[in-house]
């Protein structure tokens, strides 16, 4: 299935007693998704993200242009955002997900394969009998992300899936439902504010600024180039000569040997490797330590 | 229908699920119904003679249960509608591509149901218990009048539905409808101390003629041929109602489309 937004406008309604003011939101947004996609969507807070989700799910009209969904009419969705209050809590996982399944319009034989098959893969099976109030906020994100996949979807939206969840649940969850998407071929787009996150499970980056969407690929190149998204490892007898031609930070010691980052936004890794070459300044190790891409881009 | 009867069970067995789980809130229920009916059957006795205070307990008994099961249809889609518009499950049940018809009236269900059984255990009381004179092959009669007399309060239902998905807080058709309602039913007072034009106003309100229909449907002597007139008058209402309730309802959710107000209350 193909995703497309043509021309998208959003404005809201801003009632103040007697005054009612037009505030816009999202302006002529374009963006196209084919089978497979998974779109990594970056924004601050406020810039529109779940209103441009919304408006794909058909929960918000859009005050102007379209959504158009080519070889399916009526395509499933399935959403998973970061709000738990979408569920029952006083009864369990699995009566919650055989509720949903229900109103899915699946038959009860479908509606136990499903949750059976997505139990294993989120490996959620212990926790299904549950009461859903008795869940960590974790094991309800992958109650929410079980639900979103129950019906196989014919694109999957999710908003900040991993907002407030451990290092362990983030991974899982990334992990587990990038598995699921790449081996369906579903389309998704997925709203974040870790671009570390993004990189894993996107093959398209997006972001929302000034209300426009911006297809941001060939910055997510520049991005990744520059220097100040590694931690470069040297030997302690260089640490001086480091000093004198770079403005670095140094994050921590280990072993005599000394870690760094540089400052310098403007700096690309070519230039930093070929300073280090040219001064003798041995290079032990060199790892990514990726910056908020918001910060770079907006 | 296959589709929305799989709906509607499904609505039922998670809000039995969701009471049961409030235990202590059911037995206090089932102690307030038992309070209620012998409050009416005590005070209606000691306030007149044994036969009158027989019928004048039944009478408000057959009107309590019908207020119960009337205004409850008529206040039940807002209340889901609000209660799921504040959990945030609204917006997830309007995701399943379930029509909002089908959600607002499977919503119905668990309060038809506990509306119906009320009723049931307050004519079963009244017989067997306080020995009131009522006919019980009749039962299945009354039950059918008191659903069919429910079909215009489910359209007022809907239009308070419409009313709080877009103007959310305050329900003012629910309570105007009620107040009203109860005020010319003629259930705690008679008619004969209003002026004419409000007995007028009060005998063509569907709570009045449900409650005629209903009380007479568990006499002996119940003839349908004679309750005709009455019976399509709540057909021209239901007409009336349940239309624009549905037009209503499906406004509303355009509209809060366009505002973006779906998931808020």
């Amino acid at each position: 299935m193909k995703l497309e937004l043509k021309n998208l406008y959003k404005e809201f309604k801003v009632r103040n007693f007697f005054q009612i003011e037009n505030k816009s939101v999202l302006e002529d947004i374009n963006l196209t998704l084919d089978d497979g996609d998974i779109l990594g969507l970056l924004g601050r807070n406020g810039a529109g993200k779940t209103t441009l989700l919304k408006i794909i799910l058909g929960l918000i009209h859009p005050s102007q242009g379209s959504v158009v969904f080519t070889d399916k009419k009526d395509p499933q969705f399935g959403f998973a955002s970061a709000n738990p209050r979408s569920f029952y809590w006083r009864i369990s996982c699995r009566e919650n997900l055989t509720f949903f399944g229900k109103m899915l319009g699946l038959s009860n034989k479908e509606i136990d394969e499903g949750i059976n098959k997505i139990s294993d893969i989120l490996g959620i099976s212990d926790i299904l009998d549950k009461s859903f109030m008795l869940l960590s906020s974790g094991q309800m994100q992958c109650i929410n992300i079980a639900r979103s996949l129950l019906k196989k979807p014919d694109l999957l939206l999710l908003d900040e899936p991993t907002t407030s969840l451990d290092y362990e649940s983030s991974k899982k969850i990334i992990d587990t439902t990038r598995e699921y998407l790449m081996e369906n071929k579903i389309p998704a787009i997925w709203c974040s504010h870790d671009y570390l996150e993004l990189n894993k499970v996107s093959n398209k980056f997006g972001l929302l600024k000034d209300k426009k969407f911006i297809f941001n690929d060939s910055e997510i190149f520049k991005f990744h180039q520059k220097a100040i998204n590694y931690e470069f490892e040297i030997l302690n007898t260089d640490l001086e000569k480091i000093k004198l031609k770079l403005d670095v930070v140094i994050t921590k010691s280990y072993n005599s040997n000394h870690f760094f980052t540089v400052s310098d936004k403007d700096l690309d890794l070519d230039e930093i490797l070929k300073l280090l070459t040219k001064f003798d300044i041995k290079i032990v190790s060199l790892e990514k330590n990726f910056n908020h891409f918001e910060d770079f881009i907006l | 229908m296959r589709d929305f009867l799989s709906k509607f069970f499904a609505f039922l067995r998670k809000d039995i699920q969701i009471t049961l789980s409030y235990k202590f809130n059911l037995l206090l229920q089932i102690i307030f119904i038992i309070f209620i009916i012998s409050l009416i059957f005590f005070s209606a006795i000691s306030s007149n003679d044994a036969d009158n205070g027989n019928s004048e307990f039944f009478k408000i008994l057959v009107g309590i249960a019908l207020i119960d099961f009337m205004f409850s249809s008529m206040s039940v889609f807002s209340r889901e509608v609000r209660l799921a518009q504040v959990y945030g499950t609204f917006e997830a049940l309007i995701l399943t591509k379930t029509s909002i018809l089908t959600i607002l009236l499977s919503s119905y269900a668990l309060t038809f149901s506990r509306s119906f059984f009320r009723i049931l255990i307050y004519v079963f009381i009244s017989k067997f218990i306080f020995g009131v004179d009522i006919t019980l092959s009749n039962i299945p009669i009354f039950f059918a009048l008191v659903v069919y007399n429910c079909i215009p309060f489910i359209g007022v239902g809907l239009f308070a539905a419409a009313f709080i998905i877009l103007f959310k807080v305050g329900n003012v058709i629910s309570f105007f409808v009620a107040i009203s309602s109860i005020f010319f039913s003629g259930i705690f007072f008679s008619l004969d101390a209003m002026p004419e034009y409000l007995v007028d106003i009060s005998n063509n309100l569907p709570l009045s003629i449900g409650l005629d229909i209903a009380e007479q449907a568990l006499l002996s002597n119940f003839d349908l041929g004679e309750a005709f007139p009455d019976l399509l008058k709540i057909l021209y209402m239901s007409l009336l109602f349940v239309p624009t309730g549905i037009l209503l309802v499906y406004y509303s959710l355009k509209e809060a489309k366009k505002n973006g107000n779906l998931n808020y209350y």
